[in-house]
């Protein structure tokens, strides 16, 4: 089978583009920030469909290979990213071609883009020649492009445009501007006014020439360099004859498998960029194993969006292991405000999100089952509703997501029916979180209610930690442990963090 | 060419941990030091200001200072000779720029700024001939090492060779005013476009301006000349002429460079000149006034110790134009210093003082003190509750935690802390609750802190836990209740402000 895609077996399906939106759980999980700051990496290219749709569970393992490929090579890493660019060069000539007025200028700029093709399409192959590629999707493109850089139309494209650049090269003027004209003489002169003025004030400089920037910056040519160029196409009339034959043999010219090469290696770069930068702040990241199955657990976790943001502030970031035995199959979490719940819960999230792109998870260690789907129901802070009507808008929400709800989802609820009884609320928890492990999902549902944490071994009940029984001290941490039932105070102190043991923690340096 | 006279090695240092720099200089009074210091001169003032509130944490570098802040005293008017030469040369290129900027209304073409700046490069060679010739004069009465080095350098940069060869290049250019000819070589590029463009050379028109051709001479021209474009054509006149700014243009960068470096000399020459006059119009002052300063000790970081004798608040002084009430004290491993006792007992001013002391000691300057000796700290810090902050409401407790988080997010083991009155704005329980959470964090991490206080309970637990490096002052007052504004170690009084308050209002006896 040939080579279709750096990210699947078969090629990525196309989107029509209103249908390019982020999944509502996004949202809730952070990962809108998440994402959008992946995607700031390389906002050069379109990369949200590859974000925004999950592919194909066997596409998983395929593209965690690719990218253990880029990331254990930074040499790799760096040659992908220089070949965009040149890439990205190239459809820059082919763009000025399009815009241009003038004949011969078209032809030059399409001389120009097929010289950078060609010479980036080699330089792509002899930098993967020297990599040691292990993943199936960089072994089928790497075959790929061994038969396309020996194929007959590709070395023809070569020779013909090094024979012509060659040619141009040794295209050189002088021009002599004088008040009423200008003279125009074939051949370079090497004096170099500028260079003059700096010896004089300083040691000899090592470069040749100080060069200057072209005063014509458009890419259109000035009244004065299309004088010029008139002047030199009778001594030079070969050239641009030859350039006319060369514009009519060679043209679209560029492999579409490499620009889709191009753009679909975006996914990984943007990501590794990310990922690195977290890495630089001593986050770690580890490489899930995703298989068919019930296991699931995942160690030390953490929130991607809220670590960044304690990092900057210099707060502490707490990591929480999420493990279910096997027959488990609901976290219900209760603790004090503040105290790590959501957070948690967002963490799991954004690594089952991760994980099933094929991508590197926030995590010391992860493995997780194959999910449909990530399901989610937060509060939705901007709604001003209270009372009945606020649960009866959670109430539609909720319906909504039951009905839509695959099999083998993760489904994460966050303190939903608030503005219930306490009663009234543990009976619809019950019943939501009952309706969710008969569909076999897996999930987090966060709650003050912790009566829901009772009498079903297929729920686990987990707790934000304390300090201590009796300090108000929030750790962040998530332990595994019969819920207590006790309510929380907040004070103003701990608003700024200067409680004894934050202050320790903050002057820590 | 390097000043380097503020730092051994560089013209902008390294400088202590960021402090909270506006409130230091609000609590400690330091306006009134910096305003005695520049004398009206606004640009001593800034200068001062920057330079101080950026604490030295090296001995080395304080003793470089100290030695040229000698110098300065000893040779006033050398270096007030010298500072006004670098400000006039500094005020004459700006007034240079400002009025090529001014003509400038309408475009200037490229020709006349490449003049401009000929000009300008002139302007500063002959500045710096001056200096130099200057310094000359006065060197010998040098002692301190850095104003020693200072001149070594300036006569090893400012060689005879290199003004000379300014002054050559700034002739040979002049041809322009005339206007010239110009040309460059180029090849053609991507798209076509003029690529590897330099200028060969500038040729000056000949004697006679040559007369524009008429219609038959261009007609013959261009039949005949096939190298020759006539400037005919509006859009290729305008391309020509461009062509020819941006070749003016880039040679002009090649003099930017120089210009930019010479002004940036004398910049960088001001600013320590402002700052030693500055210490040496101080000191001056203080002699008038017949009262006595001192060249701080340093001692090294690790020698924990504290010893000072009439020291008292700099600002105060400055009012009251005499010396005011002095305090001594001599501490070995003392790190958390609390000050209790009366209002107006002259705790604040002590708190003060010392802060004041030992900044300008970090600034490499002379304290107000007879004599000083410390350790250096990291940074400084301040949080003072003031007066008109001590009404209690709620959103004053967040204005004033706020300070103190911001102020944890920056202290370091190292640093000093005055507290002033700090947690004032609660509940006493509360606020010595805070207290000791925040005090305690900062003691075990070895932060050093002098701390005014009336936060009884705090006081007492903390005397009660018997810390070894705690020691516990109070403002003295005499039997009779005079204040002497005097500090003095005590044992803090074991009685609340609550229970007296109790025993005066509640009068009956059961």
């Amino acid at each position: 089978m040939g080579f279709c895609s750096i990210l699947g077996r078969k090629e990525f399906p196309d989107f029509e583009s209103e249908k390019i939106v982020m999944p509502n759980f996004f949202y809730d999980l952070n990962l809108d920030q998440v994402v959008e700051e992946i995607l700031d990496k390389q906002r050069l290219y379109d990369l949200r469909k590859y974000y925004f749709f999950k592919p194909e569970a066997e596409d998983i393992p395929y593209r965690i290979d690719v990218l253990k490929d880029m990331e254990a090579s930074k040499s790799l890493f760096q040659k992908i990213v220089d070949f965009s660019l040149a890439m990205r060069k190239v459809r820059k000539h082919l763009d000025n071609m399009k815009d241009s007025d003038l004949e011969i200028q078209r032809q030059k700029w399409n001389l120009d883009a097929a010289y950078y093709y060609v010479n980036v399409v080699k330089k792509l192959y002899s930098d993967l020649e020297e990599e040691n590629l292990g993943s199936e999707g960089f072994q089928g493109f790497f075959e790929w492009l061994k038969i396309y850089t020996t194929s007959e139309p590709f070395l023809r494209l070569c020779n013909d445009t090094e024979r012509q650049m060659q040619l141009f090269h040794e295209m050189k003027f002088n021009i002599h501007i004088m008040r009423d004209r200008v003279i125009i003489k074939p051949g370079y002169l090497e004096e170099d006014y500028c260079k003059q003025v700096l010896d004089t004030f300083e040691e000899e400089s090592e470069v040749d020439h100080i060069y200057q920037k072209n005063p014509f910056g458009s890419f259109a040519l000035s009244s004065l360099e299309i004088a010029v160029l008139e002047l030199l196409q009778k001594p030079y009339a070969h050239v641009f004859d030859e350039l006319a034959v060369f514009h009519s043999t060679h043209q679209d010219y560029i492999s579409d498998v490499l620009t889709r090469f191009e753009e679909e290696s975006q996914f990984y770069i943007a990501f590794c960029l990310y990922k690195n930068e977290m890495q630089e702040m001593n986050f770690h990241f580890c490489y899930p194993e995703v298989q068919a199955g019930e296991d699931f657990y995942i160690r030390s976790c953490y929130d991607l969006a809220l670590a960044k943001k304690n990092s900057l502030r210099k707060k502490e970031v707490i990591f929480n292991d999420g493990i279910y035995r096997p027959g488990e199959k609901f976290f219900v979490v209760t603790g004090p405000n503040q105290g790590g719940k959501t957070t948690f819960a967002r963490a799991l999230g954004q690594s089952v999100y991760l994980a099933f792109m094929g991508l590197m998870v926030p995590c010391k260690q992860a493995r997780l089952p194959v999910f449909d789907g990530i399901y989610t129901h937060f509060a939705s802070e901007e709604s001003m509703e209270t009372g009945a009507g606020k649960l009866k808008e959670e109430l539609t929400r909720l319906n909504h997501m039951m009905n839509t709800v695959t099999n083998h989802s993760f489904v994460i609820i966050n303190e939903i029916f608030t503005s219930a009884t306490s009663y009234d609320a543990y009976i619809m928890g019950k019943k939501t979180i009952n309706y969710f492990m008969d569909k076999d999902c897996l999930g987090v549902y966060v709650t003050h209610i912790y009566e829901l944490t009772k009498d079903d071994h297929r729920i686990v009940s987990l707790v934000a930690a304390l300090l201590s029984e009796h300090s108000n001290i929030r750790t962040f941490r998530i332990e595994r442990r019969p819920a207590d039932g006790k309510s929380y105070a907040n004070s103003i102190v701990e608003k700024y963090h200067m409680t004894y043991e934050d202050i320790k923690e903050r002057i820590k340096r | 060419m390097n000043v380097w006279l503020l730092y051994r090695d560089s013209e902008y240092g390294n400088t202590a941990a960021s402090m909270n720099k506006n409130e230091i200089i609000q609590d400690l009074n330091l306006d009134v030091i910096f305003k005695t210091m520049a004398r009206n001169d606004k640009y001593i003032y800034n200068t001062v200001r920057t330079v101080i509130m950026n604490s030295l944490t090296d001995i080395e570098t304080i003793q470089y200072r100290q030695a040229i802040i000698e110098d300065c005293i000893h040779n006033f008017n050398d270096f007030t000779g010298l500072y006004e030469m670098v400000s006039e040369a500094i005020e004459e290129t700006n007034k240079y720029t400002e009025a090529t900027k001014k003509a400038s209304s309408v475009p200037v073409s490229n020709a006349m700024s490449v003049l401009n700046s000929l000009e300008l490069l002139g302007i500063l060679v002959k500045h710096l001939e001056n200096l130099k010739s200057y310094c000359d004069k006065m060197d010998h009465n040098f002692q301190s090492p850095g104003r020693k080095a200072f001149y070594d350098r300036l006569v090893k940069d400012i060689n005879v060779r290199f003004v000379q060869k300014i002054k050559d290049s700034i002739t040979k250019m002049n041809f322009l005013t005339e206007g010239g000819e110009i040309t460059f070589s180029a090849s053609l590029g991507q798209g076509l476009k003029f690529d590897n463009i330099i200028v060969n050379y500038l040729v000056k028109e000949g004697y006679k301006k040559r007369k524009t051709m008429g219609v038959v001479e261009m007609i013959i021209h261009k039949i005949f000349s096939r190298n020759m474009v006539i400037l005919d054509d509006t859009n290729l006149a305008r391309d020509a002429r461009e062509m020819e700014a941006a070749g003016l243009a880039h040679i002009l960068k090649m003099y930017q460079k120089f210009i930019k470096e010479l002004s940036s000399f004398f910049e960088c020459l001001r600013y320590p000149l402002a700052f030693y006059i500055g210490c040496a119009n101080l000191y001056i002052r203080f002699q008038q006034l017949h009262i006595p300063t001192s060249m701080p000790v340093v001692t090294k970081q690790d020698m924990n110790l504290l010893k000072f004798k009439g020291l008292y608040d700099m600002s105060l002084a400055i009012y009251s134009r005499k010396t005011p009430v002095c305090n001594d004290l001599a501490t070995e491993d003392k790190k958390l210093y609390i000050i209790t006792g009366a209002n107006q007992g002259g705790k604040s001013t002590f708190l003060r003082s010392l802060g004041v002391a030992q900044l300008l000691m970090q600034a490499g300057m002379f304290v107000p003190a007879s004599y000083y000796c410390n350790r250096l700290y990291d940074g400084i810090f301040t949080h003072f509750t003031r007066r008109e902050d001590v009404a209690m409401n709620s959103g004053k407790l967040d204005e004033e935690l706020k300070r103190m988080s911001d102020i944890l997010d920056e202290i370091t083991p190292n640093s000093l802390l005055l507290l002033n009155e700090s947690f004032a704005t609660t509940t006493e329980r509360e606020g010595s609750a805070i207290a000791s959470d925040v005090v305690r964090a900062l003691y075990e991490n070895g932060t050093h802190i002098f701390m005014v206080t009336h936060l009884f309970e705090f006081t007492k637990a903390t005397y009660d836990e018997n810390l070894e490096g705690a020691m516990f002052l109070s403002a003295e007052r005499l039997a009779d209740g005079t204040r002497t504004y005097r500090i003095l170690e005590k044992v803090p009084e074991k009685t609340s402000y609550g229970l007296d308050l109790y025993n005066d209002i509640i009068t009956i006896n059961i």
